[in-house]
């Protein structure tokens, strides 16, 4: 009973910890511009992010390796170095977006100046790291990012034609629309590049060290990594069919959260606003947790530090320095005037390029007998694994040519 | 031979520098093209709809009165900065559509002020929303003349 309590706790957590800015963005403007026609980038991305988050968790539990040790055990010191400064640019460049969307939601809450809001709630965040263990901080987000599901509710109230939504399944190399095939191919990588951000496969690696899981617990990793993806991704399709029906039939773009939140709580009172804002409040705040922390795992791990949030800070003074610098580093780019809606698309864009250095290493170890010994992948796991690489390869090739030609994605 | 070494650690950096000026000149002195417009124009749109709609939003009494306010901040915001990249020459036979999309604009930032300063007046809701989608209305057509 303790078992599948722990199950389905870290399912929930899984789910409230899925969605986050560059999500709620991409899939919504998706939607808003290709009605259901990009529904099948988000199940090729939860096939991805299951196949994965499920590895990484395997590869840290069995050979007690997490990312960044594989990743500078498999492409070496140098280049190990180079794909570590790359994932931490790109951690930090997230975390200013996702601190950047907190400030906004909080100003949409309170009124209070964005300034004010960005800098007591990165002291609240801070606060909340520096004093609760691993698994507070990853159930409080988790937990409260479940708030989110108003949006699935409100997506469900819209009575969408379910055969539509469902033909948007099958995947279409072209927009149907003159002129828009580029458009239609930077939001198809946007959106798979959303929901396989490598914040999430570090933190997720590193977690499983932090709560010591053990060979018995690889059913558990396998069922938070999949029921857990599998239910945020619903929550994602909820985002898109928001999109398709609030925003495209009135010809508008939403660029601005107050107006993607607005789509969430539209069939609903002003409860339903605060609670879609809350909701996406715990989720930004949830993603900048992560991104930060990430960024010290990930130096710790390939410079073997000692590292670990339930550890005392004396323990691990690098560690802690490392996550206070990702915070307070994210918090000056925002002061300088960079826009979070740009940080978020120039985040989603550059994780596209350095994922296969990420993710490579995680299939090599996987499959690898030698290390991971009966756990390692069976054939299945390799094949999907190589497939997905090759579509991520493909992506990362794709994405920066995207983004210039269509101006950031701009209609 | 040190010369040379000289010049090969130069190189990356003049490389960069030239680039930097190339964009940073290109930037200043590109004329707005007709895809140019057409995108101003279709954002046009997009603001003046979410506006429209955001004023059914707050007539329904769902909207708080901290989100309203600092939403249309927001799109205040956004609205400006729009304009502000179309605050430029425009390629031959832009000049009519460009003057047009440059002046609704500035009616939907005024009509933004407006809705601010009156968001618990029915009556400025319902004139504002028919402002907004005339402005709609209007990006629509310039964009469709272009």
């Amino acid at each position: 009973m303790k078992k599948l309590l722990g199950v389905t706790l870290g399912i929930m957590t899984a789910l409230g910890g899925f969605v986050d800015f560059g999500q709620i963005v991409f899939t919504m403007q998706a939607g808003a511009l290709f009605r259901f026609r990009l529904l099948w980038t988000i199940a090729l991305g939860t096939l991805a992010i299951i196949t994965y988050m499920e590895m990484c968790g395997r590869v840290a539990v069995v050979a007690k390796k997490p990312v960044f040790v594989v990743v500078r055990d498999c492409l070496g010191p140098r280049f190990g170095l180079l794909v570590l400064i790359a994932s931490n640019l790109l951690n930090v460049i997230t975390c200013a977006a996702e601190l950047g969307g907190i400030a906004i939601v909080v100003r949409l809450l309170t009124g209070w100046p964005e300034k004010v809001a960005l800098l007591l709630s990165v002291g609240v965040l801070g606060v909340t790291i520096a004093s609760l263990k691993f698994e507070w901080i990853e159930r409080i987000f988790g937990l409260g990012g479940l708030m989110m599901t108003i949006f699935a509710a409100a997506a469900f109230l819209l009575h969408p034609d379910w055969a539509l939504v469902a033909h948007g399944l099958v995947p279409l190399l072209t927009a149907n629309e003159p002129g828009q095939n580029l458009l239609y191919w930077y939001f198809a990588v946007g959106i798979f590049s959303a929901m396989l951000m490598e914040y999430e496969v570090h933190f997720y690696s590193s977690g499983a060290m932090e709560e010591h899981w053990k060979p018995k617990d690889l059913t558990e990793n396998f069922a938070v990594a999949s029921f857990g993806s599998i239910l945020g991704a619903l929550l994602t399709v909820a985002l898109l069919v928001l999109g398709a029906m609030e925003f495209l039939p009135r010809g508008i773009f939403p660029e601005l959260l107050s107006v993607t939140t607005m789509a969430g709580a539209l069939p609903f009172g002003k409860g339903g606003l605060l609670l879609a804002l809350a909701g996406t409040l715990a989720c930004l705040a949830g993603a900048a947790v992560e991104t930060a922390l990430s960024g010290a795992y990930n130096h710790c791990q390939f410079f073997h530090s000692p590292w670990g949030k339930n550890l005392p800070v004396k323990r691990v003074p690098k560690f802690t320095k490392y996550w206070i610098g990702m915070l307070s580093l994210a918090v000056l780019m925002l002061i300088s005037g960079l826009s979070p809606l740009r940080l978020v698309n120039a985040s989603v864009v550059f994780g596209m390029v350095v994922m296969p250095f990420t993710y490579y290493p995680i299939l090599r170890v996987a499959m690898n007998k030698r290390v991971m010994g009966s756990h390692a992948n069976q054939r299945g796991d390799t094949a999907i694994g190589a497939l997905v690489l090759v579509l991520i390869v493909g992506a990362a090739i794709a994405a920066v040519p995207l983004m210039v030609v269509t101006n950031f994605g701009q209609p | 031979m040190s010369s040379f070494k000289g010049w090969r650690r130069l190189r990356p950096t003049s490389t960069i520098l030239i680039i930097l000026v190339g964009c940073l000149t290109s930037c200043t002195q590109k004329p707005i093209t007709v895809s140019d417009l057409a995108a101003s124009l279709r954002s046009l749109h997009s603001y003046a709809a979410e506006t429209a709609l955001f004023i059914d939003y707050v007539e329904a009494g769902k909207a708080t009165m901290q989100y309203a306010h600092a939403h249309l901040i927001y799109v205040a915001e956004e609205v400006k900065d729009a304009n502000a990249k179309i605050n430029t020459h425009a390629e031959s036979g832009l000049d009519l559509p460009l003057a047009e999309c440059r002046e609704q604009y500035k009616l939907l930032a005024q009509q933004l002020e407006r809705l601010s300063k009156h968001l618990d007046d029915p009556l400025t809701l319902a004139d504002v929303k028919q402002q907004v989608q005339h402005i709609q209305e209007v990006s629509d057509r310039t964009r469709r003349g272009l």
